[in-house]
């Protein structure tokens, strides 16, 4: 009953109705526009027709469309590709980490332990010909980023300050309407942050569904996708620049993941990660009475974690720090593959999000019971 | 004395340390990135060439200091000199100075087709004894050799010398006759350009890095400078909302005096606070990347890409740009303060802040993005007419809301 009054307080503030729709306005004015790509979209449509499995039969559907510039392009582009999965060795990008980072000791022996299992993940795509495959062909860096680097790192964003002002507002809501004396008087009453902090969560992530159901949708109509849902994310065309390995390498995943089941991962873990800031606001809420601050303090705590890596480099604080839920919204593009330079293990967000959501949720337990002790006034 | 009294109001000691904490962290992450990549400490680019040549010779460098400056060739070819006959990589392959050199340089290149492997081994050794990235040819195949070595300083004194002569006699020309064919300019812009290559001002001495480094250092601050701002100003007429103080006021009719007063101490507020930050965030930047030496240089240079609007000193030009910044931050100041008339509490304050910031920060990246450059899409003029507007609307619609305080119902 409690949880039912406290969501439908939220959900039905005028504030997060404002502020949702715009967020929506920025993304479909901001975020999505720039995504247009007319040769991608070329490829979507070819894809609808020839497939997007790359090969003699692709090249041979596509001889078949309508002949143009884009049609003969796209022949090119695709023509005589060959797996780049096909004797792929990692071990040269841990070597050009430790070179270049000078690491040692703990932190060597995880990057070359990092690539060295990625080396199966490698073999495995090699097996089953995973990079044979279209996605967007030569624009596809530019369409995977546009998506997944811009759009979906906006959204997350978007829904982390959502989750943190949505648990704010419900937490301050009885400072403000002058009823906390009365509500906290009671032992009973106490218990209602349990139920203002679900309440906070569940709308947070309604929130999250509507903002990014809503912009995907948009961003969908504008950007047709074809049969490339199927295509793989570790096609040949998708590459990593990597400025400490001096040159631009394939977008390796763990896992074998299409267009589709890789953006329904990502969706999980950015729900998880909202879940994260939720959690963190409400620790905050509880330990500080004013709102205002409250925010601000969430702010400075994700600036904060952000500042450990840089301020420690290669060590191990930076690495952990790496773990956070601000830096795993900042390494967004990189989700599910090695992560790079500053990532000591394997499924680095899998691990972030868990660990996060371990250590925050403990805070919120330990913060709940503090508040049932505290004084009020 | 209420103007005093607001003012304490708005400076308090936890949103000061709030600020002042944000800031740091923001200073770290952001503004120090643009300090740390500024090219100095080599020959190679051209940032302490340009502090060199300023020393010597003033603001600019006309036809007889160019002449002088063409003298240092033979200084930095002896340290060339001196550097090879001690390393064992050259004297092993028969190079004793830097004459060898460039004729062993000179006939690797020739021999494009019959290249030895031992020749093309040695050519990869001398390289990596310069620092440098080299890229050949093996099989058929682009290979990458990158150095494990510093390059020395003599080397890039010799890389950056030769740079900066060939800008100063005829690349910056053919650069600007370039950029007037081959960029889609409009009638004006042309003109101005045109201006600019026949005006003479283009002997100014200034690093086209320092430019850069600044306007992008300028963006950052700038979106600092807004988060202060609307930090610091935006709780004040909502706390006396929030606390229902502002009905005990305007119970009277000089109560009802307050907001102006509010307003004014808003904007007081906002200037002193970007006074503070200017002062403090431009200072280190000023003091990290020398850029002190160039207040009086042009910031139209032979040395820089691109040219500009206006034909102003780069010390100018920075307080161009910190007067945009003052603007925005009246402006966010304006806009902070009619939010906060119209929010119930800090809650619904913030939920309206962060878009307004949104939009701030969108604004200022927008207005300092190549700030006063020529270059397709980057009207000056439309970019003025668009701040002097905002600013206009800000303050008009905070005047307003004071205005109507006096006779709207409270209740």
């Amino acid at each position: 009953m409690l949880f039912r009054l406290e969501l439908k307080k939220i959900l039905l503030s005028p504030m997060l109705i404002v502020f949702l729709a715009l967020c929506l306005g920025f993304n479909l004015l901001i975020a999505i526009p720039g995504a247009y790509d007319e040769y991608a979209s070329f490829v979507a449509g070819a894809s609808k027709t020839a497939g997007y499995k790359l090969g003699a039969q692709f090249e041979e559907k596509i001889r078949k469309l309508e002949a143009d510039e884009m049609r003969d392009y796209l022949a090119e582009d695709t023509a005589g590709k060959t797996d780049v999965f096909d004797g792929y060795d990692t071990a040269y990008i841990a070597d050009a980490y430790i070179r270049r980072l000078n690491l040692s000791g703990y932190a060597a022996e995880a990057m070359r332990g990092k690539y060295a299992a990625l080396q199966n993940a490698a073999d495995d795509k090699a097996f089953t010909d995973e990079s044979l495959t279209v996605y967007f062909a030569s624009s596809t860096p530019d369409k995977h980023f546009g998506l997944h680097g811009i759009t979906m790192r906006v959204l997350i964003a978007q829904c982390g300050i959502l989750a943190a002002l949505v648990m704010l507002l419900s937490l301050g809501y009885e400072h403000m309407s002058r009823t906390s004396l009365t509500v906290y008087a009671a032992k009973t009453g106490r218990n209602i942050l349990r139920h203002k902090m679900l309440a906070s969560i569940s709308a947070a992530l309604i929130a999250f569904a509507v903002l990014i159901g809503l912009t995907l949708l948009a961003y969908f109509q504008i950007n047709d996708y074809g049969n490339i849902w199927k295509s793989s994310v570790s096609s040949i065309y998708n590459v990593i620049d990597d400025l400490l390995v001096g040159a631009s390498r394939p977008f390796l995943t763990w896992q074998s993941y299409t267009v589709l089941t890789y953006l329904l991962a990502v969706l999980c873990i950015a729900a998880f990660l909202t879940v994260c800031f939720s959690f963190m606001a409400f620790v905050i809420g509880v330990w500080v009475k004013n709102s205002y601050v409250g925010f601000l303090l969430f702010l400075i705590t994700n600036a904060g974690c952000l500042v450990i890596a840089i301020m420690f480099g290669a060590r191990l604080p930076a690495y952990l720090s790496m773990l956070t839920p601000a830096w795993l919204w900042l390494k967004q593009p990189l989700w599910f593959t090695d992560g790079g330079a500053d990532i000591l293990w394997k499924n680095f967000e899998i691990l972030g999000v868990c660990a996060s959501l371990i250590l925050l949720a403990g805070l919120c337990v330990f913060s709940a019971k503090m508040f049932k002790k505290r004084d009020i006034i | 004395m209420a103007l005093i009294h607001e003012l304490k109001k708005i400076w308090n000691v936890k949103t000061l340390i709030i600020i002042f904490v944000l800031s740091g962290l923001y200073f770290i992450i952001a503004l120090n990135s643009s300090i740390q990549s500024y090219p100095s400490g080599t020959w190679l680019f051209d940032a302490d060439i340009a502090v060199y040549l300023t020393e010597n010779y003033g603001a600019t460098l006309e036809q007889d200091e160019f002449e002088d400056f063409l003298k240092l060739k033979e200084v930095i070819i002896f340290e060339l000199d001196s550097f090879i006959s001690s390393n064992a990589v050259f004297t092993g392959a028969g190079i004793y100075d830097f004459q060898d050199y460039e004729n062993f340089r000179d006939d690797f290149h020739s021999r494009y087709d019959t290249r030895s492997e031992a020749s093309m081994n040695l050519w990869i050794a001398i390289s990596n004894e310069w620092g440098e990235i080299l890229r050949i040819q093996i099989d058929g195949e682009w290979v990458d050799f990158v150095s494990d070595k510093e390059a020395p300083a003599a080397y890039t004194r010799y890389i950056g010398f030769n740079n900066v002569t060939a800008m100063y006699e005829y690349q910056w020309e053919e650069n600007i006759n370039s950029f007037i064919l081959h960029t889609p300019l409009g009638k004006t812009e042309t003109k101005r350009v045109l201006e600019i290559r026949d005006s003479g001002e283009m002997s100014a001495i200034l690093s086209g890095h320092l430019v850069l480094h600044t306007w992008q250092y300028a963006q950052n601050l700038a979106l600092l400078v807004v988060l202060a701002v609307f930090i610091l100003v935006s709780p004040l007429v909502t706390i006396d909302k929030a606390v229902k103080v502002n009905l005990l006021q305007y119970s009277s009719m000089t109560g009802r005096k307050i907001l102006k007063k509010q307003f004014a101490a808003v904007i007081i507020s906002a200037i002193g606070i970007t006074t503070l930050l200017l002062l403090c965030f431009a200072g280190i930047f000023y003091m990290a990347t020398g850029a002190r030496d160039f207040l009086m240089s042009g910031i139209n240079s032979f040395m820089s890409f691109p040219y500009h609007w206006l034909s102003v000193t780069y010390g100018q030009y920075c307080l161009l740009i910190a007067g945009v910044i003052y603007l925005l931050s009246v402006a966010s100041a304006a806009i902070a303060f009619v939010l906060s008339r119209f929010s119930q509490n800090l809650i619904t304050l913030i939920f309206k802040v962060i878009p307004s910031f949104a939009a701030a920060v969108l604004l200022s990246l927008w207005l300092l993005d190549e700030f006063l450059g020529i270059y397709v899409g980057g009207d000056v003029f439309f970019k003025a007419f668009s701040l002097s507007i905002i600013f206009a609307a800000a303050i008009g619609i905070a005047i307003f809301a004071v205005k109507r305080e006096k006779k709207t119902d409270l209740i």
